[in-house]
């Protein structure tokens, strides 16, 4: 395997920034970590909890399962490790289809740009 | 109204700060060796919006690359400028004062990893013999009569994965834990993924940042990493009676 050592280009799969890029890393951030002055006024972001709750409930439940069942059912296993790996460094499985739910959610949203009244994501 | 985005050092420079929440410029409110970072905003409430998150976010990262900062939360305002001195600097001087000193060189690093899906899935069938063969006997059977092994088959993955998850992030963690001052582990949305914050000084990034490539390198498709900082330390500051 190539090693490239170099600082920040060791690997594809590691993606390295100085500061948040975008809205779901920001939203992370800056609106429940940091310090709260009491007694001060604080705005209600709208649809936030919304996604999380959702995400939360989404996870174990039968449909969740089934999910994972179809997933683990469409793998190829006869294909090698070394070959998968390959695969992927060839983008095959970066489609981002493969981001967990709520990734996907979160992405959803940092996409919708300016507006709060985000609804759910369906599945 | 007057927005706050942080506590810095009077003598911290702004140059190169920029725009605040509404594109307004930032200024700063000095009392007593303190200065909040500070911009105006129009009428009695704040909305979220993409842009002015950013904003927030954008004025502390110029900040923690100048110095010191103490990162408020999104959305803190006060009435006027007067307010910002006279209620939030002066009575929390001392301990902001303290506050400033500890976290002097000290920065935030975020570590977030993701599976890749079918990676981290190939590696359950393969190690779990119960799974692989369940996976066996619904591949290509109709859906509908293997529906109830199909659940079996999904809720033995799922703990097959919640484990696999608990071990790397725990191994992860640990690594990278001795070159911190202190850890944040947050609770996980899904098994899919984890996030740690970790408090670093800065004389250790750079090594931090070794050991990132190192366990990216080990984890190479399966696990992808998401290194994000230094960040102002929005994790670990928090005020006495703070909820």
């Amino acid at each position: 395997m190539a090693s490239i050592a170099t600082r920040g280009t060791a690997s594809n799969y590691l993606q390295r920034a100085p500061s948040p890029s975008g809205l779901a890393d920001v939203i992370d951030l800056i609106l429940d970590k940091g310090l709260v002055i009491d007694a001060y006024i604080r705005i209600a972001v709208i649809g936030i909890e919304l996604i999380t709750i959702d995400a939360r409930i989404v996870i174990a439940s039968v449909d969740t399962y089934l999910r994972f069942a179809e997933q683990v059912n469409r793998l190829d296993l006869t294909q090698t490790e070394a070959a998968g790996l390959a695969e992927l460094r060839d983008g095959g499985g970066g489609d981002g289809k493969g981001k967990g739910m709520i990734e996907g959610a979160k992405e959803a949203f940092s996409r919708d740009d300016d507006k709060e009244r985000q609804t759910s994501k369906k599945d | 109204m007057t927005v706050v985005y942080g506590i810095v050092p009077a003598e911290t420079p702004l140059d190169g700060v920029p725009a605040g929440i509404g594109g307004a410029p930032v200024g700063r409110v000095v009392s007593g060796g303190l200065a909040a970072l500070v911009s105006p905003v129009e009428g009695d409430e704040l909305r979220a919006t993409r842009r002015d998150l950013l904003s927030h976010s954008a004025v502390l990262e110029r900040a923690i690359a100048a110095g010191p900062v103490l990162p408020l939360r999104f959305g803190i305002v006060l009435r006027d400028e007067d307010a910002v001195a006279n209620e939030l600097l002066e009575p929390r001087h001392a301990e902001l004062t303290a506050l400033l000193e500890r976290f002097e060189r000290l920065v935030e690093l975020r570590v977030k990893a993701f599976y890749d899906e079918d990676a981290v899935l190939r590696e359950i069938v393969r190690s779990d013999p119960a799974i692989a063969g369940l996976s066996e006997a619904t591949r290509d059977a109709p859906e509908v009569a293997t529906r109830a092994q199909r659940v079996r088959l999904g809720e033995a993955v799922a703990r097959a994965l919640e484990a696999t998850h608990d071990r790397d992030s725990r191994a992860i963690f640990g690594r990278l834990r001795p070159l911190a001052e202190d850890i944040v582990v947050e609770e996980s949305e899904s098994s899919l993924a984890f996030t740690a914050s970790f408090l670093v000084d800065r004389g250790r990034v750079e090594a931090f940042d070794a050991a990132m490539d190192e366990l990216a390198r080990e984890h190479e498709g399966r696990i992808t990493f998401k290194y994000l900082g230094p960040l102002p330390p929005h994790s670990f500051v928090s005020l006495a009676g703070e909820a």
